[in-house]
């Protein structure tokens, strides 16, 4: 061997979307003949590294080279023809193709001379039996299994024979015998030099198939583990940082009475019902990895997403159900995730956007008191601290932090004893974050629920009273204030309780 | 909680209110610009002829354009909301029909005809309406093979009759020596500016108007506000058709007959009234006072052109280069990139 690092190697990456940085500094030494485990949380920078290496991004500094060449992948096909193959998370099949073109799709370019179907067929047999077990090739993809199409996914990647092979959560739909058929055929690549970056939510996952694990914390590599000195408590630690969050957490309420329940609330076939309950002054967390579906369980709770179960507000006449509709009656507000592509009119002025579900509190012999909507618009502007220039300006003009105070004006406006926030920080600085849980703990204060789902954990832990983990769309662990820290949350991302009962 | 607990109503900071950013919000909230290319415009064409400034020719002038800004009154809403209505030809073909077959030849009183063409016109456009947003379908499919049937089913109902005229009660709603009141210009012209004040009343000082313009500017937002954006569709279409098939009435009434063709004109002029005027495709900025504008600024345009000499034909070719001039000034705006 010669001096020239073999592999993959990133050192000092970085990338930066507008004004998150998501990528501070990465490195990861991706060496051939090893499985290697990319571990972090939300936000932590995973995605973006795994997106560099496939070719979707560019670093805007750093350097990645493979055996000692700098590559410079314009597009995932770059990636991919320097022998990077990159397996997503989404299951990702023509559905009316056979598995057999699947297997081969986007691999013959107009002018490049195909594989002689004969050897294409020999190829995607051998393949396929050591990943999926018998898979008929001509079948429609659509007529497959979520984990058989996972597979398929997955064999494309291999059909290609590729020096790195990066599995972007790929095992999350899988069933169990086809994960261990893929460990084994992992393994075997490894001994033949292949270089393996695996990422997954499952630590039981990590622990059995790593070699190395390397840990990112919100855009920096922070450690590489070797699997002799690997231990689930010290991936954990390492991945929260062990911040201290004594002086900043908030201490609960007591809570009053029931104001919203759900009741079997299915969030996909097979997985397990939940049943909820909120409180009056409570502020309840939701919390996750992406895609786990405590998206889907909070716009249920909101009664904007249909399913199994019902979600009924507690009233003193009576429980009534929850609908997309009756959200003002019932005292009911859901502050969507989406800033712009759901709750933002964008050419529309700072009051025109408070004020639209609230019109009907408005009218004077049949036409818009635009004076009583300028008060009612004073008062929560005060509340809030909202600062702008006039009302009349468009709501574009705002910093992120304050179009999303005046979103929230726009529910507290409704009068809502049921304020349900999908991510209400996301994109805020620090010290509008700082004010948002100011005036929440004050709402709670007065007796609203308030349901918070948040991609990041440290905002959990400062701000709920309660949080509901959830892991393969059902809750995994719901984690009392007692209980309450950033590890505990996130081993309960990855699928590790123990830590949480403690 | 209630709202007294939120609304503690302190007295709000005094606020330094900045001239130019005022200014600059009028100035995109009224259509300056258009006011000055009609002025321009007049003031070219008087030059040009100076015959024309006599007040037969003023009227002759406003009736056209009066027709014009009725026919795009319902597509003004339609663009607002981010959508182009296709049926209007159908649409006007089957208000003429009714003007000239209907209250023409059969004698059915003008009123029953009106309001015949309203029902059926804004029932078809409800229809539409509510099939492009319950299954989210883009309205030009639907309008354009909704209008293309209304028109064929009106012809089969003419079977064959071209040569029926309005009754007089219609035509002089029209006509260029009618009174309004006394006054002497067509009872049209009050029509279409009374309309124009109602428009602007519903699209501005009404919640109704606000929850619509909210639809158009982003309509998954709209939903998440609990605006009921099903009705607003099928409501905005309706009134889309209705309007249209009024206009078709007028039309007729002003030609004092029909033909087969007699919409076709009017859905090229009624969205170039609208575009020239500057309403954007689901935009906040987009009023029925632009539309009135650019229907003046078309039918000065179209004056112009015809007293230079030029055809029909040529004529066609400078709109039709206006038209991509402005959509293409239009499409620099993001939110209008976002939509095609």
């Amino acid at each position: 061997m010669n001096n020239q690092p073999t592999g993959l190697v990133l050192s000092g990456v970085s990338k930066r979307f507008g004004a998150t940085r998501a990528l501070i500094d990465g490195d990861l030494h991706l060496r051939p003949g090893e499985i290697h485990t990319l571990l972090g949380e939300n936000g932590s920078g995973k995605s973006t590294l795994v997106k560099i290496m496939g070719g979707v991004h560019r670093p805007d500094s750093g350097t990645v080279t493979l055996d000692g060449v700098p590559v410079a992948s314009r597009s995932p096909r770059a990636a991919m023809d320097l022998g990077i193959a990159t397996v997503f998370q989404e299951v990702l099949t023509a559905g009316s193709q056979s598995v057999l073109e699947n297997v081969w799709l986007g691999s013959h370019g107009i002018f490049r001379r195909a594989m002689p179907r004969a050897e294409q067929r020999t190829i995607a047999r051998e393949v396929l039996t050591r990943i999926a077990g018998d898979m008929p090739l001509d079948l429609p993809a659509g007529q497959l299994s979520l984990s058989e199409r996972q597979s398929l996914c997955i064999a494309r990647a291999l059909v290609r024979k590729p020096k790195v092979l990066i599995l972007d959560e790929s095992t999350a739909s899988l069933d169990v015998g086809s994960r261990d058929r893929l460990f084994v055929e992992m393994r075997r690549l490894a001994a033949e030099g292949t270089a393996i970056l695996f990422i997954s939510h499952r630590m039981d996952e990590v622990a059995e198939i790593s070699d190395r694990v390397t840990v990112l914390r919100s855009g920096r590599t922070v450690s590489a583990v070797e699997r002799a000195e690997l231990s689930i408590d010290r991936l954990i630690t390492d991945m929260t940082g062990n911040p201290d969050h004594d002086a900043t957490r908030r201490q609960p309420h007591e809570p009053g009475e029931k104001i919203l329940q759900g009741t079997a609330l299915g969030l996909a076939a097979g997985s397990a019902p939940i049943d909820f309950e909120l409180r009056s002054g409570e502020i309840v967390g939701l919390a996750g990895l992406e895609g786990h579906g405590q998206d889907l369980f909070i716009k249920r709770l909101a009664g904007l997403a249909p399913g199994p179960g019902r979600v009924e507000r507690v009233l003193a006449r009576g429980p009534e159900e929850v609908s997309e509709r009756n959200g003002n009656t019932l005292g009911v507000a859901y502050l969507p995730r989406e800033r712009r592509g759901e709750s933002l009119f964008e050419s529309m002025s700072i009051r025109e956007n408070f004020a639209l579900p609230t019109l009907h509190m408005h009218r004077r012999a049949g036409l818009l008191d635009s004076a009583s909507i300028a008060k009612r618009f004073e008062a929560f502007a005060h509340l809030l601290s909202l600062r702008f220039g006039t009302a009349h300006d468009a709501i574009s003009t705002l910093s992120g932090g304050n179009q999303q105070k005046v979103l929230l004006a726009r529910w507290l406006a409704t009068d809502p004893q049921v304020l349900l926030l999908n991510d209400p920080t996301r994109g805020v600085d620090i010290g509008t974050k700082r004010e948002i849980y100011a005036i929440l703990d004050r709402l709670s204060a007065t007796g609203m629920g308030i349901v918070v789902l948040s991609s990041e954990v440290d905002e959990l832990v400062d701000l709920a009273d309660r949080v509901l983990v959830f892991r393969d769309q059902a809750v995994f662990a719901e984690i009392a204030h007692s209980g309450l820290s950033t590890e505990s949350v996130v081993a309960a991302y990855f699928g590790q309780k123990s830590e949480v009962l403690s | 909680m209630t709202s007294e607990t939120l609304s503690p109503a302190p007295a709000p900071a005094v606020r330094i209110s900045r001239p130019w950013a005022r200014f600059r919000a009028w100035a995109l909230e009224v259509p300056l610009l258009q006011v000055l290319v009609v002025l321009a415009l007049a003031a070219w064409l008087v030059t040009a002829i100076p015959a024309i400034a006599n007040p037969r020719s003023v009227t002759s002038i406003l009736v056209i354009t009066s027709l014009l800004a009725l026919a795009a009154m319902g597509q003004t809403l339609v663009v607002i909301l981010g959508g182009l209505d296709l049926a209007a030809p159908g649409y006007i073909l089957f208000g003429a029909f009714m003007a000239a077959n209907v209250a023409g030849k059969l004698a059915v009183p003008p009123a029953v005809a009106v309001l015949g063409t309203v029902l059926v016109c804004g029932g078809i456009g409800a229809l539409i309406g509510w099939i492009c947003h319950r299954f989210s379908v883009q309205p030009l499919v639907v309008t354009l093979g909704t209008g293309a049937a209304l028109t064929g089913a009106t012809l089969f109902l003419a079977d064959g009759d071209y040569s029926s005229a309005p009754p007089q009660a219609l035509r002089s709603l029209a006509s260029l020596r009618g009174t309004t009141f006394g006054m002497p210009f067509p009872p049209i012209i009050m029509i279409v500016l009374l309309c124009g004040v109602g428009m602007w009343i519903f699209l501005n000082r009404t919640a109704a108007g606000r929850r619509f313009h909210a639809t158009g500017v982003n309509f998954r937002a709209a939903r998440l506000t609990r605006i009921r954006t099903s009705v607003v569709w099928t409501l905005v279409f309706a009134a889309s058709g209705a309007l249209a098939g009024i206009a078709g009435i007028f039309i007729a009434a002003y030609g004092s007959g029909w033909s087969q063709t007699i919409g076709e004109p009017y859905l090229f002029s009624g969205l170039a009234a609208v575009l020239v005027g500057g309403t954007i495709f689901g935009s906040i900025r987009g009023s029925y006072t632009r539309t009135l504008l650019g229907a003046l600024t078309l039918t000065l345009l179209s004056t112009i052109i015809v007293s230079n000499g030029l055809s029909e034909a040529q004529s066609r070719i400078i709109f039709g280069i206006i038209i991509l001039a402005v959509v293409s000034l239009y499409g620099r705006e993001r939110h209008v990139r976002d939509r095609f």
